[in-house]
């Protein structure tokens, strides 16, 4: 399978990792993977942990993929990304329960889980079955990079007042609010960062800027 | 109605040998890395039950541990073969020694006990591994027996149960209904539903996970089989008396 006839460049490096980290963050912008952002977000380290996984994965999927674009069939594209994901996480797995027990104890369920994350196939078929390998890799690695940096900022956010602490330190006094530490007030967490985000960008004139193009 | 446009026999063949590859390559990449993790995963796993054992029988660095391992031989005349120490006792089915061997072949391996004694040389106790098939997986578990062989603790190993239903019977608040437990009155061991009472609870029944009463009866009884195999194997094994100093 050549690449596509009508591909634009690849972006520079530096657009691709404000896009994943921001400006089309998988959590707060693009609205993909909330389940998973909710189940492992009770606290800041699952969070991070979490990320750090998806991180890897993403990383490795996008490689894979990116390298070996022009020799997977269009007609099975789907299901050779599946395996390939879910070799990744299979491999990230593995060398978490050994390297890490501990770790691996607490999230070991949502690690396995991530081969279903809609965030790592969608990034496959949007862009590193289209790009080459260095410009595939970046766009992993900023999308991993957003993917956690949104957990940690929601674990932070329902474990700080959910718990009143931060990472298992007491820093307020009881739960402030403990509806945050529940898996609905998760999805407010989410939806009040979200909120927050647009708020930024509007401040910004992104938004605007945005709008007024399109008018044109 | 639209016709289905056709694959031709050469792109279904590419299409066989695209999926073939990727699954091929992706086993190769998988088995290398599972083969380079396996001997430090068995050399953890093994330090983390050795750790387990100690801590469930309360016992120092310096205590000494034996690992009794057992197997089942059905080829011909079934037997019951117990390496200890590395010597390989094996028995018929009535319990009857048929010959001590060094050991050997360690295929058919079946389960295991650990004895341990303290630092002073006496004997501290029993961890026996059993394991029960419960809701949904298999519940492993480490039960660690006084001399007398009453019920000291429980330890689930491993289990995928539900998360939040079955997955509960690891937390210690079911787990130390066990405790002080011995075989007899074969009653206590059904599970009973509904809360169990805060004061003057009723220690002779055990009170199940509520919504999980299935997890917690397949601990349950695999608790008290691994206590009855295990009195019945010290008692083969080990004379009277055999165990008491190291």
């Amino acid at each position: 399978m050549s690449d596509p006839i009508f591909l634009p460049p690849a972006p520079p490096a530096k657009e691709l990792l404000w896009r994943g980290f921001f400006s089309e963050n998988p959590v707060f912008r693009l609205a993909l993977s909330l389940c998973p952002a909710v189940a492992v977000t009770n606290s800041v380290r699952n969070g991070l942990l979490m990320g750090l996984a998806v991180l890897a994965v993403q990383i490795l999927s996008s490689g894979t993929v990116a390298l070996f674009r022009r020799h997977i069939h269009d007609k099975v594209r789907i299901p050779v990304y599946t395996i390939l994901i879910a070799l990744w996480v299979s491999v990230i797995d593995r060398l978490l329960a050994v390297t890490a027990p501990d770790v691996y104890a607490e999230i070991s369920l949502y690690i396995k889980l991530i081969v279903a994350f809609a965030i790592i196939i969608s990034r496959l078929e949007v862009f590193a079955s289209k790009y080459p390998l260095i410009p595939s890799l970046v766009d992993g690695f900023s999308m991993g990079l957003g993917f956690l940096f949104a957990l940690v900022l929601i674990g932070a956010f329902r474990e700080l007042f959910g718990n009143g602490t931060l990472w298992g330190i007491p820093i307020v006094e009881g739960r402030p609010l403990l509806l945050l530490a529940l898996p609905a007030g998760g999805f407010f967490t989410i939806g009040l960062l979200m909120a927050a985000m647009n708020f930024v960008d509007v401040k910004r004139g992104t938004k605007l800027m945005e709008e007024g193009r399109r008018c044109v | 109605m639209k016709k289905l446009s056709e694959i031709s026999p050469r792109e279904i063949s590419r299409i066989v040998l695209c999926l073939a590859v990727t699954c091929f390559l992706a086993g190769i990449v998988l088995g290398g890395v599972y083969f380079l993790t396996e001997p430090v995963k068995r050399r953890m796993t093994k330090e983390r039950e050795i750790a387990a054992v100690r801590h469930l029988l309360d016992l120092k660095e310096d205590s000494k541990l034996i690992e009794v391992r057992r197997y089942l031989n059905e080829e011909g005349t079934i037997t019951l073969s117990y390496l200890v120490s590395g010597v390989m006792k094996i028995f018929d089915t009535k319990g009857n020694l048929l010959k001590e061997i060094p050991a050997s072949d360690e295929s058919h391996f079946v389960g295991r006990f650990f004895v341990a004694w303290d630092a002073a040389g006496n004997l501290a106790g029993y961890v026996t591994e059993g394991s029960q098939s419960g809701f949904k997986s298999n519940i492993r578990f480490f039960a660690a027996l006084n001399k007398d062989f009453t019920l000291r603790a429980v330890e689930v190993i491993s289990q995928e149960e539900d998360p939040g239903l079955g997955a509960e019977i690891i937390r210690p608040e079911f787990l130390r209904q066990f405790a002080g437990r011995s075989l007899e009155p074969i009653e206590q061991w059904k599970v009973q539903k509904g809360p169990a009472p805060q004061r003057g609870a009723d220690a002779v029944k055990i009170y199940g996970v509520t919504g999980a009463t299935i997890s917690s009866q397949a601990l349950s009884d695999g608790v008290a089989q691994a206590m009855r195999h295990l009195r019945h194997r010290i008692q083969i094994l080990f004379p009277e008396g055999g165990l008491n100093h190291e």
